[in-house]
């Protein structure tokens, strides 16, 4: 466990000059947010720009040649990938944290109201599209390499961030999922807990799939 | 004698290039220099013994311990450098030592400052304002920390000024002064090893040629050279890397192989970067 969070530790050093960018991103967040009037928009994108952090630590350390340093360090494969899913899901909750703040301010500062479930909702979709996105990237990137694979495991993602940005503008999308949004009405405190849940369970098979791939893949 | 590193009928194999039952044994206390031309395996060689590639064949032992089954113990005894560095050029070198010493058990903090000190490394300068030789130093600061008792240098002097290469042949020195730490030093600048070194294993398309003591290498070799009418058929199939000019023959023999030898033809002591010339051009393995 102790090395697991050691690898993890490793992955923050290394990504930590791009989580320091992050604060631009969420400038770009809270801007799309308010011009669309749609704080939501924003809560999304912070999760949506959070991804691209998860998914530096694999550029800088190839950039760094890093895999030499995994090379001789005492750290099985399986608990350098452990501890980079780790690293995204440590780094995943001031994302969050931050995606609410943000979400909460913009519908204040606005007079944007969003209740409790859509915003809880909103949320929670926005950690399972996180974890999704990093569920789909990190296996690539185990496989191929950041620098070959970027462009093909983030346009899917873009993707479908501008068609729930369509939709969102062409149509009143709460109307669209009320029934959803009415099941956890009353049932407020299960939208976190389902997208929790539904993220980790994303990882955990996102991270059995890249142990597959790189404990079979010369470094 | 206990062996520090042992590498038996060691093989891999990629499309393009074959490792080939590579064997050879470095004592404990020793350096050991690993010598052959550029893509002659030295590279692919340290990759299996990291565990960085998977060997298709063979054994290789860390002090007794096999280097997959136990890779975590191996590792906590072995250091290694390579010709760039492989810290995040953003870190700080104060900051290498929180991010390392973690995975370490016998780390020394007093010994990674003292050594700070002595290779003049600032703690508060970025990898990326180190120059190549300070870079050098880092990882060997870092390597020397933590109580490793195997350190494996990949052409560690490859981009090095001569007093950078002096400098690091010089640690090397005290490093080994216990007689209980052992180095293996891949390389290809030979006047390095000639310096140091106390075992050569010549490698060349991914075969060894030779493992043993250098003076031994350096006894065990004679160039040969003579005019044409003395470069009969039986002395052409013994010569290694034969060349022939108009003028004359120059080629290399084991010593075993020249009795017999015409009067007329001249013989002399190679030094080592004279013997990876010779092989290179075609010779056979001589252990």
């Amino acid at each position: 466990m102790n090395r697991i969070l050691n690898a993890a530790k490793l992955d923050f050093y290394a990504a930590r000059s791009s989580l320091m960018l992050s604060s631009l991103m969420f400038i770009l967040a809270i801007a799309i947010g308010a011009a669309t009037k749609q704080p939501i928009i924003t809560m999304v994108l912070v999760m949506v720009f959070a991804t691209y952090l998860g998914g530096t630590v694999f550029s800088t350390h190839e950039k760094n040649h890093s895999d030499k340093l995994y090379g001789i360090l005492p750290l099985k494969k399986t608990e350098m990938i452990v501890g980079r899913y780790l690293y995204a899901l440590v780094i995943s909750v001031p994302s969050i944290v931050i995606a609410g703040v943000l979400g909460r301010a913009i519908s204040s500062i606005l007079s944007v109201t969003i209740d409790s479930a859509t915003f809880w909702i909103a949320l929670s979709l926005a950690f399972v599209y996180y974890c999704f996105s990093v569920g789909v990237s990190y296996p690539i990137y185990f496989k191929f390499s950041f620098a070959k694979a970027y462009i093909f495991t983030m346009l899917p993602m873009y993707l479908v961030v501008l068609a729930v940005m369509l939709i969102t503008r062409k149509s009143n999308y709460l109307n669209t999922l009320s029934q959803f949004i009415n099941f956890f009405n009353s049932r407020t405190y299960l939208a976190p807990i389902f997208g929790i849940l539904g993220g980790l369970i994303l990882l955990a098979v996102s991270a059995w799939i890249a142990n597959l791939i790189y404990t079979r893949k010369e470094i | 004698m206990s062996n520090a590193l042992e590498v038996q009928n060691l093989h891999k194999t990629y499309s393009d290039f074959t490792l080939d039952s590579v064997s050879f044994s470095l004592p404990a206390g020793y350096i050991m220099g690993f010598v052959g031309q550029n893509g002659a395996g030295k590279t692919t060689t340290i990759r299996c013994i990291l565990n960085m590639a998977a060997r298709d064949g063979g054994e290789i032992t860390i002090f007794g311990l096999d280097n997959v089954r136990d890779e975590l113990a191996v590792k906590q005894e072995l250091a290694a450098v390579f010709d760039e560095s492989f810290f995040v050029e953003s870190w700080r070198v104060r900051e290498v030592e929180k991010i390392i010493k973690g995975f370490y058990s016998k780390w020394d903090s007093r010994l990674y400052g003292d050594y700070l000190k002595k290779f003049e490394l600032s703690p508060d300068k970025r990898v990326k304002e180190l120059s190549r030789g300070m870079k050098l130093k880092l990882m060997l600061a870092v390597a020397m920390s933590h109580g490793a008792k195997l350190l494996i240098l990949d052409e560690p002097t490859s981009g090095l000024d001569p007093v950078a290469r002096d400098g690091l042949l010089d640690i090397l020195r005290e490093y080994i002064a216990d007689g209980e730490k052992s180095v293996f030093f891949s390389t290809h600048i030979t006047s390095d090893l000639e310096r140091i070194a106390d075992y050569i294993t010549l490698i060349d398309h991914g075969r060894i040629f030779y493992t043993g003591t250098k003076d031994n290498l350096l006894e065990h070799f004679r160039i040969v050279k003579g005019n044409k009418t003395d470069l009969a058929d039986p002395l052409k199939r013994k010569l290694i890397g034969l060349s022939v000019t108009s003028t004359g023959f120059t080629g290399m023999l084991p010593v075993s192989e020249m009795k017999g030898l015409p009067g007329s033809i001249v013989t002399e002591q190679p030094a080592i970067d004279e013997i990876l010339v010779y092989i290179s051009k075609g010779g056979a393995t001589h252990e």
